[in-house]
């Protein structure tokens, strides 16, 4: 009888990307298959580099896996990559929030001037595709803070500080968003989109999931300001992360929460996440038994089981102690002999990839 | 860097305040797709007029050329000019080129067509003309010839091409004798002869129809010419006269008089107005007499039935024999029925079939009615007299079923499971004392019950608070330092369970709320539970925009009264280090009860709620779903 595994944190550093100069906001892997990585920092350009070092870079890949060293003695050191494939420089501000489509051909991407989310062809770095807002008749008044696609791609979504989600459309040339949700009372934080959902997380504390199908807004409260969601694939849960100092796994169906990370201190004890004023991302990983997130207090990314509800283990991303605002995974396959990795960039402007 | 608008956008732009009034649909097109209408500067070559026909309205008169009898060429850019025009010996110009001829319509405006429309004429073509009236040209008067053309029509000139003889019939040739009388001559073929033409008088009076039938005084009879009669030929039966001329009255006749306008000649015995066939009431008293008949040969109109003088044969007087008749047991029948004493040819036809014949109703079958009444009801019995109706109203519907015999119902009615004080309201709000007594029962399917109450219908009589009044209640009543209900601790349990209770609707099983032991009966639990409702309003916080413009107060004789105690109150006013400031920092304003419901960590139905959303429908077209229903 074989005892389920418990998931465990993968902490060999694979890659360090230290293309930029800024802190870096924002991550987002390719579609299927996750071999590129894009990049938005501070320095107001977006970078594309590969997550994994290619094939002939590494010298022993099941050294790296087993975390012990190799024949020579040395640990590994993980390639350190300060060029990046591709260079996307259009944006006069700070990058906030990149979102790819999913045959990996555009990608959107949002930054702190209202100038709207851009929309670039992967393969021509120099000029954006289309730029929403500026000449759009009612384009948003303030910084994009997050932007999604929805519906297949037809839809771009944006979410603003100007308490506003504008939906563009991308398969007509028309300038004007498709429309505008305005329930908010605070910022968009946070945008996921799922088949005919959108759900978006405001500084006001409110989660807010449009559904298009049904026609109706089901709006839940949380006890502080939302900055990340991570939606599980079944689209029944998802992760909210609150300036509180918690993550929540909530329930979808009923508004219940499912889990709180940290756990209480009467059940784990506090273990040093602190989220108080800052947006730092966390996601679901290792299909979904995980859940990550960087840290205000420490440089580390800190990993708890889903089910137990216990931290499982963390790993010192950043030895200066900075905070790490984003960390992403990718889903690794058997079938395509590619492991789960997951990517983490901080204040430094340093993204590491562990696998 | 903005990019530089389009010049479509910028038009488009200009085009949209050309109506701003428009709030619903679309403003009308403009009249010039060229031209702007906001008063900018518009070049000389975009301001000519054009009709709608393309042709330029002003000429050169009116900006300062003059014409020249050219139609609307000079004045333009390139003056007077010929047209080229190019023929050589090879290449002819009328042979190659389209010459575009300039039709009469080009000169002409509006007017001028207006004008030559209606001064044409549609006429019928000569040879068509006349076809039936007096003027048709087959009847031939020896007149005809002096002053008309006479000219076969059409119709007989293409009849004369196929073989056709004028004074001929139309059709199949007709076996025939050569001489009609003698029966032994040849036979032969003949072709058929010409039918009649019929003629008819146009009308020229304005006599209704049926004059002359009717009031055959009025007919003016003259000696002179003998009035048709029946017996005419059955070419023309009667309404066609041989072009006829109408005659003229009696008086007429005697030469030098004439009707006056009311066509009154004198005789009293004519009623002018009279329609219908003249009755012979007898005038004298006594009668019996036998009335002269007048044989008028040859008067009196065509139609035969109205020789006779009719007779009057009341139709009612068979219903006024019969509605005097009463059914067997005496009563009368129903209002509009009428005891029939034959059956109609349906009935016959019924009786006839043995499928609707009556049941056989065996020998020692007994009327239910004249059974032994059994009590099934407490409902009072009204004696049923055949004699009155009156009883049919004062029935219950438990005497009826007694009456017919029914057997009682299964089922329970509603006045099962109410109660007294339910059924007396309803006594007083109908006026029918006759309803039948209130048991105050459970239905068997609500006893889920985990706490046995003294009847059933209690849970349903619990008085309803809204879950979220219920919550905020309840954080109020954590929070406030003097809570409702201070003095009597038992009843503030009583309370908080109440609003436990209230503010968990879903939850199954759900224990009812606590009842106080002094509480016997159920109305004094019931009376508490209707307090705790008040109280809860009362005591519920503003909410929302209101919360964020109204804070409570908070008196500074109560502050510094509490402080003295030393109870652990809300920041600012047990702090004696701002006991001596003029103005204190404000207190945490009164939070949403979700807010609240989430910070304690109660997510579900306290921190959800639902707002409508209506997706544009072209948002609804790319997420590929149907636009939801209640836009």
């Amino acid at each position: 009888m074989v005892s389920q595994t418990q998931p465990t944190l993968p902490s060999s550093c694979l890659q360090v990307l230290q293309t930029h100069t800024a802190p870096i906001n924002t991550l987002a892997f390719s579609h299927s298959g996750g071999t590129f990585i894009l990049t938005g920092s501070s320095d107001r350009q977006i970078h594309l580099s590969r997550t994994e070092p290619s094939s002939s870079k590494t010298t022993s890949t099941t050294s790296a896996i087993t975390n012990e060293p190799s024949a020579s003695g040395n640990i590994p050191t993980a390639p350190v990559i300060t060029t990046p494939i591709q260079r996307y420089t259009s944006h006069g501000y700070p990058v906030l929030s990149i979102a790819v489509t999913q045959p990996n051909n555009h990608f959107a991407s949002s930054s702190a001037d209202r100038s709207g989310p851009f929309l670039w062809d992967i393969q021509t770095p120099d000029t954006t595709l289309r730029r929403f807002g500026g000449n759009s008749p009612s384009p948003h008044t303030s910084r994009i803070t997050c932007v999604s696609f929805a519906a297949d791609d037809s839809i771009l979504a944006s979410g603003s500080d100007d308490r506003s989600i504008r939906l563009w459309d991308m398969k007509s040339r028309d300038a004007r968003p498709l429309m505008i949700l305005e329930e908010a009372k605070d910022g968009i934080s946070a945008l996921v989109t799922r088949d005919t959902e959108i759900i978006s997380g405001s500084t006001d504390g409110r989660l807010r999931s449009y559904d298009a199908r049904m026609g109706r807004c089901t709006v839940d409260v949380q006890p502080g300001p939302v900055t990340s969601l991570d939606l599980s694939r079944d689209g029944r849960a998802i992760l909210v992360g609150c300036l509180d100092g918690k993550i929540r796994y909530m329930d979808r169906e009923n508004g219940n929460c499912l889990r709180t990370f940290p756990p209480d201190a009467k059940l784990g004890g506090d273990e040093g996440y602190v989220n108080k004023s800052l947006r730092l991302q966390s996601c679901l990983a290792q299909n979904e038994s995980l859940v990550l997130s960087g840290s205000e207090a420490d440089g580390r990314v800190r990993a708890w089981d889903v089910l137990s509800g216990k931290q499982i283990g963390s790993v010192e991303v950043s030895s200066a102690g900075k905070v790490l605002s984003v960390v992403k995974w990718r889903e690794g396959s058997e079938i395509e002999n590619r492991r789960g990795v997951w990517a983490a960039g901080g204040v430094d402007g340093v993204v590491k990839v562990y696998g | 860097m903005a990019q530089k608008r389009s010049r479509r956008d910028f038009e488009a732009d200009i085009r949209k305040q050309d109506a701003p009034h428009v709030i619903y649909g679309t403003p009308l097109p403009p009249l010039d797709e060229n031209v702007r209408d906001d008063g900018s500067y518009m070049p000389l070559w975009k301001q000519e007029v054009t009709d709608d026909r393309g042709r330029k309205r002003l000429h050169g008169a009116f900006t300062g050329g003059f014409s020249a009898g050219y139609f609307n060429t000079v004045g333009s850019k390139e003056g007077w000019t010929p047209s080229t025009f190019v023929s050589s010996r090879s290449n002819r110009a009328k042979d190659t080129k389209n010459i575009t001829q300039q039709k009469l319509e080009d000169f002409m405006d509006e007017e001028d067509l207006r004008e030559r429309e209606e001064s044409r004429l549609i006429l019928t073509n000569d040879g068509f003309g006349g076809f039936g009236t007096q003027h048709d040209p087959s009847v031939h008067d020896a007149l005809d010839g002096l002053f008309r053309p006479v000219e076969d029509t059409i119709g007989e000139k293409l009849l004369g091409r196929m073989g056709w003889k004028k004074g001929q019939g139309i059709g199949p040739r007709v076996l025939r004798r050569i001489d009609p009388n003698d029966p032994n001559s040849e036979l032969r073929e003949f072709p058929p002869e010409d039918s009649n033409v019929l003629q008819f008088t146009s009308k020229t009076d304005t006599k209704g129809l049926g004059y002359g039938d009717e009031a055959p005084s009025l007919r003016p009879t003259s000696k002179k010419q003998p009035v048709q009669d029946v017996s005419d030929d059955d070419e023309s039966p009667a309404g066609l006269s041989t072009a006829k001329v109408p005659k003229k009255s009696k008086k007429l006749d005697r030469i030098g008089m004439s009707v006056g306008p009311l066509n009154d000649i004198g005789s009293d015995d004519e009623d002018p107005y009279e329609i219908g066939p003249k009755m012979s009431y007898n005038r004298a008293l006594g009668g019996g007499k036998k009335l002269k008949v007048k044989k008028t040969f040859g008067m009196g109109s065509v139609n035969p039935l109205l020789k006779a003088k009719p007779v009057f044969m009341s139709r009612k007087l068979p219903l006024v024999l019969n509605t005097l008749r009463k059914c067997h047991d005496g009563r009368l029948p129903i209002n509009g029925f009428v005891l029939a004493d034959e059956l109609d040819a349906f009935g016959a036809m019924s009786l006839s079939d043995e499928r609707f014949q009556p049941p056989v109703v065996p020998d020692d079958w007994q009327p239910v009615k004249l059974a032994s009444a059994t009590a099934q009801s407490a409902a009072p019995q009204q004696p049923n007299t055949t004699g009155s109706s009156g009883g049919v109203h004062q029935q219950t519907a438990q005497s009826r079923a007694q009456l017919l015999g029914e057997k009682p119902l299964q089922g329970k009615s509603v006045f099962d499971y109410i109660s007294s004080t339910t059924r007396d309201r309803l006594v007083t709000a109908t006026g029918n004392t006759l309803l039948p007594p209130a048991l105050g029962e459970t239905p068997v399917s609500f006893i889920t019950e985990l706490n046995t109450t003294q009847s059933g219908r209690l849970s349903s009589e619990i008085p309803h608070l809204d879950p979220t009044t219920a919550l905020t209640a309840l954080t109020r009543l954590r929070k406030d330092k003097s809570p409702p209900y201070a003095d009597d601790l038992p009843k503030q349990g009583r309370y908080k369970d109440f609003l436990r209770y209230s503010s968990t609707p879903n939850l199954n099983p759900r224990p009812p709320p606590l009842r106080a032991p002094h509480h016997r009966s159920d109305d004094d639990h019931l009376a508490e539970l209707h307090e705790f409702v008040a109280t809860a309003l009362l005591f519920k916080p503003a909410t929302g925009m209101l919360a964020s413009r109204f804070t409570s107060a908070s008196s500074g004789v109560q502050a510094s009264v509490t402080e003295g105690q030393g109870d652990n109150g809300d920041g600012a006013e047990a702090d004696p280090s701002t006991a001596d400031l003029l103005t204190r920092p404000m207190q945490q304003k009164p939070t949403n009860p979700a807010e609240e419901a989430a910070r304690m960590g109660m997510f579900g139905i306290a921190t959800r709620s639902t707002v409508g959303f209506y997706p544009t429908k072209l948002v609804c077209k790319r997420f590929g779903v149907e636009m939801p229903v209640g836009q």
